[in-house]
């Protein structure tokens, strides 16, 4: 029982950093793109005066989306018309729960894993997943009973069965380095070195792979250049008929898929949880001093942006007469408590060093936190290329798929082979 | 628990199965028939076999169901050209019984078995396990299978170029 609580424990931790993600992929999309075409972006929703930045925006915008008018057109098939939205999201949430965060914990002889499904064939288990994916963009296409939304569903289900294929071939190559299929298995061998000094991550070891996946990732997530699925303005997609909150669920899903993405290219291609040069045994040995390290980092950079703010606001004080005069104060205010927080926490280390548990405790922490770092990265690449690259036509969009990246993937594979072979595996 | 999850499974899939061969309308049935194979995916589960539960999702609930959805979706059966859907109470009866009966001798026979009631070693049903079969004993027959899928590939690209 206590293992079957902890495991449901993890499920349901991973949920809640997938879906808390969301606000933050959404406020990437809409400041990143601001930034990236030379316009400002949202910056007027604002609670007591602070906007972060933009982030208050998201809650408008979800509000926005639960208070519209959830309109079902007449002519739609209503089973499928609503299992369609919920099954994207559902099938978005499960891929999740396969990928570590961190690495196993023994604590009084239990075995706790840092992963939702344990399970050896980890890798499979998001291919099966995906694929049934698929369905509910098929089902959002016919359910609605609309010929645009049906060859919407139509053109985005090729898309994905294409690009399934070149993903799938990709990570070939990746599994006869490490010959095993287990995320965790894999992550724990990228904390080997290459040579000496390079860590034996995925794309060290397999750069093609990596290209390939990365791109057929993106192809998968349906997200620009690949994003005729969706087409919003112009060719109209599968979710043509679908407003409000089921409309809001589909693009969730889609936000929830770009962070599966990123974290399934962070996994097998950037090392998962394992921070550089730091594996397991050694972090666990120097708990201690790295998060001395730590505390100083946020110390001076807390102290920095603190010394920034104040000018800050400053300039915020001459600029407005409303409650936005004291958004400046909020975050000097915040900034100096963190950096207190962070002389607080090196006094307390100090004083007792991090030893058996605890150093333990703080090394899933601290890789809990370098995944999160890299995810939250990879995540953020995708928005910069979708604000970066035009959509292809659909013709280019097969010829990539089939011609260039499948052919490449196989490629890959051969060479693959015969160099593990030459090397004596 | 055990009990509970493999009613629930019994259960979705032998209603599934119900829907699969009396629904009217295609798609449902397509769906249902995606019910049933998540179900015995399920069951697949509970026997430890993790391989076969993944290979059963991704095979039979994702590809295979999204290509019958396809083939129906393309058709665009509508109400008139479906007919009248008339379930022959007598056929399905008599058929239902050979079933029945056929079910009940071979689980007597399988029961008569020996060596079914050792526990399974730790490592069955597992990626390494079932590989180590596949490519072991079995090796000849996965390889004759894996040509006849490719004969098959083949034929649908030459009936394919054939038609158009």
């Amino acid at each position: 029982m206590p293992t079957f609580l902890a495991h449901a424990g993890t499920v349901v931790l991973v949920w809640i950093l997938s879906l808390s993600l969301v606000p933050v992929m959404v406020w990437f999309e809409r400041k990143g793109s601001a930034y990236m075409q030379d316009r400002t972006g949202p910056n007027r929703a604002a609670v007591l005066g602070i906007r972060m930045g933009g982030l208050i925006h998201t809650i408008a915008d979800v509000l926005k989306l639960i208070f519209k008018e959830d309109v079902t057109p007449p002519q739609v098939n209503r089973f499928y018309y609503t299992l369609a939205p919920f099954l994207s999201m559902m099938i978005a949430l499960l891929t999740f729960i396969v990928i570590p965060i961190a690495d196993d914990l023994e604590v009084g002889g239990h075995l706790l894993h840092w992963q939702g499904l344990k399970i050896d064939a980890g890798l499979i288990w998001i291919f099966a997943v995906t694929t049934i994916g698929t369905l509910a963009m098929i089902l959002a296409g016919w359910g609605s009973n609309n010929r645009y939304a049906l060859l919407g569903g139509m053109r985005s289900s090729a898309q994905m069965i294409s690009y399934e294929l070149a993903l799938g071939l990709s990570v070939i190559g990746v599994l006869l380095v490490y010959g095993t299929l287990d995320l965790n298995e894999m992550v724990r061998q990228q904390g080997e070195l290459v040579g000496g000094f390079l860590p034996k991550w995925g794309v060290v070891v397999q750069p093609l792979a990596a290209l390939l996946f990365m791109t057929a990732a993106v192809a998968e997530t349906n997200r620009t250049p690949f994003d005729l699925p969706e087409g919003e303005s112009e060719i109209i997609g599968y979710h043509v008929e679908y407003s409000s909150l089921k409309f809001a669920l589909f693009f969730m899903a889609e936000y929830v898929n770009v962070v599966v993405s990123a974290a399934l290219t962070v996994t097998l291609f950037f090392g998962g949880w394992q921070i550089p040069w730091l594996p397991t045994p050694v972090l666990e040995a120097n708990a201690t001093s790295v998060l001395l390290v730590t505390c100083a980092g946020v110390l001076l950079l807390s102290l920095a942006l603190a010394m920034a703010s104040v000018r800050w606001s400053h300039r915020l004080k001459q600029l407005y007469t409303d409650a936005r005069r004291r958004e400046g104060d909020f975050w000097t205010v915040v900034l100096l408590l963190q950096a207190a927080l962070a002389v607080l926490v090196a006094i307390v280390v100090l004083a007792n060093p991090l030893e058996g548990l605890s150093s333990q405790i703080f090394a899933r922490v601290a890789q809990f936190g370098a995944f999160l770092g890299k995810v939250t990265f990879f995540a953020f690449l995708f928005i910069w290329i979708r604000w970066t690259l035009p959509r292809f036509r659909y013709d280019q969009l097969m010829n990539l798929g089939w011609k260039s990246l499948l052919p490449l993937a196989l490629l890959n594979i051969a060479v693959t082979a015969v160099v593990l072979r030459w090397l004596g595996r | 628990m055990d009990a509970v999850l493999f009613w629930i499974l019994a259960g979705l899939s032998v209603v599934g199965g119900l829907v699969v061969i009396t629904g009217r309308n295609p798609l449902a049935s397509a769906l249902a028939l995606g019910l049933v194979l998540i179900a015995i995916a399920g069951l697949f589960a509970m026997l430890s076999a993790h391989l076969l539960f993944i290979l059963q999702l991704l095979v039979y609930a994702g590809a295979i169901i999204v290509l019958i959805v396809f083939v129906i979706m393309l058709l665009d059966l509508d109400d008139r050209r479906l007919g009248e859907m008339k379930i022959r109470w007598g056929r399905f009866g008599v058929s239902a019984a050979i079933c029945l009966v056929a079910c009940v001798a071979v689980l007597r026979g399988v029961r008569g078995l020996t060596g079914l009631r050792e526990p399974v070693h730790a490592s069955f049903g597992t990626v390494t396990d079932v590989s180590r079969l596949l490519f072991g004993p079995y090796l000849v027959q996965f390889e004759i299978l894996g040509l006849i899928l490719l004969v098959g590939i083949l034929g649908a690209v030459v009936l394919a170029k054939r038609g158009g």
